[in-house]
């Protein structure tokens, strides 16, 4: 159960991150929030995961955990994250002293937080957003400042396609909320980090700047290399950029895998009822359904698999025993008793599929 | 459910004013018949919600007349008024801000009930509180009936005011993002219950969204409106609309969105943008307000006059696109000044 599948050892790539059996909890009036339940994976250097779920499955919690901003209600109660450096060495992020988490911040590991609204300072210019980052996060001896500041700055500015002269000296309310965002991701991209977070990078923007994000994230991915973990809850954004799509729900993987295995051979039924539940523009009109219930309370979990009281496969043994997450395929693990069933279920429909997959076409 | 056409007559709706006047609805005209589903679809600052608002009558007009029945909205008398009010209902997009936290299921669906005196005994009131709720898939009822909002999930606070709506028996409802912000999986579980009630009880819909995929999905034998920094760019039927979009920036739109279908949103056809950015409402462009991003831009053809809402119409299919209309046959559509412009600056540039 620590190991999780799919960590290829591709030759040229090197592992950068190594998250085990992570769990994370939040303590309020009501008991223990339990946001993040025994989470695995591994992450290459020029990888793409997506963390897919909907709202309280525990991926911004996640998300956060990976650059140590937890708010002070949350605490790691176990688990491992291991972070290999640019230099080679690794640091064991649950366990680092400020001075080399803050040098580790943005250097090895940045975040684009979500709505780019609310994260960069009203009163300050882009241009000094820029100089903060850099004077915060820098090595010592090495603060990127002066006209080696402004390079840079330029230089990321034009890799999300904004005019650096207009923006350096623009305040945030005076550019449109994607201008924000790629100013967002920029900043991100600033002390050249082997690993970019980003936190719904593209919820809350319109259809065409959603659009210069995505198109931006990938040519990013394609001209650098550096890793990239997005959250989201929508499923289009992953089917865009990810190489590798990790299911949550109640703050667990439930299913892990390469992005066409996850959308065209699911074996975990709550991937399969997101899949179900998400209207396509291309092609006929389609009968959707939507998953019974709601999502679980995370102080008072349900027994046994926490996906069984909306689950249309759920037996006694779900009801007792949670499923532990299991190679299903080469490369993709899926954590679900029936998961045979469920995938000779969603083959099975899989000539309606390729009708519509046709009609498409 | 008997009915009554509600339409919008070159309504339009500014706010502020002088040079800080802002045009959020220019001269937008369309009717909703009875039974009928429009989606309004658009980016934030299209106008959309603010068109609503005006069919719902909560905005008046700041040009242009709401007909009801054929009747200025505006100057009906006052039990003509009461009928209105009761036959559009709105159900808003945060379904946290819009139930009254200090009040249960029950008081809140019996108010309207009260008000417009539709129930006349207590057990009359309590049957038809529970079938309200059994109508919007609360069950059972219940259950419900003594909850308050916060004791409820996001979908289901929506279902009830969709019920408080449906109090009234509405003739239309207008219904602003109502699952923009309903988690993914309850999301498609909200639409098809308003499908249901579309179907079932006949109450014709003015569906207002961002996305695309849901007006598809929603509205598949109604029709779509396209707006644009306050204009209507393209309305027609939605099969139609989504297959054969003809007004460039619907085009863009559809090209832009992602699908969730790897191989599918990967190879889509792009279509490249003049320009990133949306112009502001304040400063609106000449002419075509879409033409500084417009990939089929002609210098003085687009430029000139603002294309009017029907410059394209093919059976009953509307686009505002000069460069389409002549496109598709339908050139005598444009207006002289900007057929000249628009020659003369293929002149100067061949």
């Amino acid at each position: 159960m620590s190991e999780p599948v799919g960590a290829t050892q591709g030759a040229g790539r090197n592992q950068v991150l190594r998250v085990r059996d992570l769990e994370i909890g939040y303590s309020t009036d009501r008991g223990l929030v339990r946001a993040v339940r025994g989470v695995s994976f591994d992450l290459e250097d020029d990888d793409s995961l997506a963390f897919i779920g909907e709202s309280g499955s525990g991926k911004t919690t996640l998300g956060l955990s990976l650059v140590r901003l937890l708010p002070q209600s949350a605490s790691i109660a176990r688990g491992e994250i291991v972070f290999h450096t640019a230099s080679g060495g690794e640091l064991d992020l649950t366990d680092l002293d400020d001075e080399t988490l803050r040098r580790f911040r943005w250097r090895e590991c940045a975040m684009v937080f979500q709505s780019a609204q609310n994260a960069l300072n009203p009163v300050m210019r882009i241009r000094d957003h820029f100089a903060d980052t850099a004077r915060d996060h820098a090595e010592t001896d090495g603060v990127l400042k002066g006209r080696a500041l402004t390079e840079r700055a330029t230089e990321c500015l034009q890799l999300v396609q904004l005019d650096p002269d207009r923006v350096l000296r623009a305040y945030p309310h005076e550019l449109s909320g994607g201008m924000r965002q790629r100013v967002m991701i920029a900043l991100g991209l600033l002390l050249n980090p082997r690993v970019l977070i980003l936190d719904e990078p593209t919820t809350a923007l319109d259809v065409l700047t959603q659009r210069a994000i995505i198109e931006v994230l990938r040519e990013l991915r394609e001209g650098h290399r550096f890793a990239m973990i997005f959250v989201s809850h929508d499923l289009s954004l992953a089917a865009e950029l990810a190489d590798r799509v990790a299911t949550t729900y109640a703050g667990r993987i439930v299913e892990l895998g390469d992005v066409e295995q996850v959308f065209y051979h699911p074996r975990h039924p709550y991937t399969v009822g997101l899949l179900d539940a998400v209207p396509t523009l291309a092609g006929e009109h389609q009968e959707l359904s939507s998953i019974p219930g709601s999502p679980p309370d995370l102080i008072d979990l349900p027994s046994g698999c926490k996906f069984h009281p909306r689950c249309p496969y759920a037996t006694d043994k779900c009801r007792e025993e949670d499923p532990p997450l299991i190679e299903v395929a080469p490369g993709q693990t899926a954590a679900c008793w029936h998961w045979e069933k469920v995938g000779s279920d969603w083959e099975a429909r899989g000539g309606e599929r390729h009708e519509r997959d046709a009609n498409r076409a | 459910m008997s009915g009554t056409p509600i339409e919008l007559e070159h309504a339009s709706r500014f706010y502020g004013s002088g040079s800080q006047q802002v045009r959020a609805v220019d001269d937008v005209s369309f009717t909703i018949e009875p039974g009928e589903t429009l989606c309004l679809v658009g980016e934030s600052g299209c106008g959309k919600s603010t068109t609503g608002r005006m069919m719902a009558g909560l905005l008046e007009p700041s040009e242009g007349r709401v007909l009801y029945g054929g009747k200025d909205v505006g100057k009906l008398p006052q039990e003509e008024k009461k009928r209105f009010r009761r036959a559009v209902q709105i159900i808003h997009q945060d379904p946290y801000a819009s139930l009254n936290p200090i009040r249960n299921v029950t008081q809140i669906l019996s108010a309207p009930l009260r008000r417009h005196k539709l129930t006349k005994s207590r057990s009359e009131l309590g049957t038809k509180l529970r079938e309200l709720l059994e109508t919007v898939g609360l069950t059972p009822p219940e259950e419900f009936l003594r909850k308050h909002p916060h004791e409820l999930s996001g979908g289901q606070r929506q279902r009830v005011s969709v019920a408080r709506a449906l109090t009234v028996n509405p003739e239309v409802i207008v219904a602003d993002e109502p699952v923009s912000m309903v988690d993914v999986s309850l999301r498609i579980g909200l639409l098809n219950m308003l499908l249901k009630l579309q179907q079932d009880l006949g109450v014709a819909f003015l569906f207002i969204t961002h996305d695309l995929a849901v007006a598809k999905h929603f509205s598949w034998e109604g029709r779509i409106g396209v707006m644009y920094l306050g204009r209507m760019v393209e309305l027609g039927s939605t099969q139609r609309l989504v297959r054969e979009p003809v007004h460039p920036y619907t085009r863009a739109l559809i090209s832009a969105l992602p699908e969730a279908d790897p191989e599918l949103t990967r190879h889509k056809e792009r279509l490249r943008l003049r320009s990133p950015d949306i112009p502001s409402l304040l400063n609106l462009p000449a002419g075509c307000p879409f033409h500084p991003r417009c990939p089929k831009y002609e210098e003085g053809l687009c430029d000139t006059d603002r294309p009017a809402e029907d410059a394209v119409a093919l059976d009953g299919h509307l686009a505002a696109c000069y460069v389409a209309a002549r496109e598709l046959g339908q050139g005598d559509r444009i207006p002289e000044s900007s057929r000249t412009a628009g020659a003369e600056a293929r002149r100067r540039t061949a």
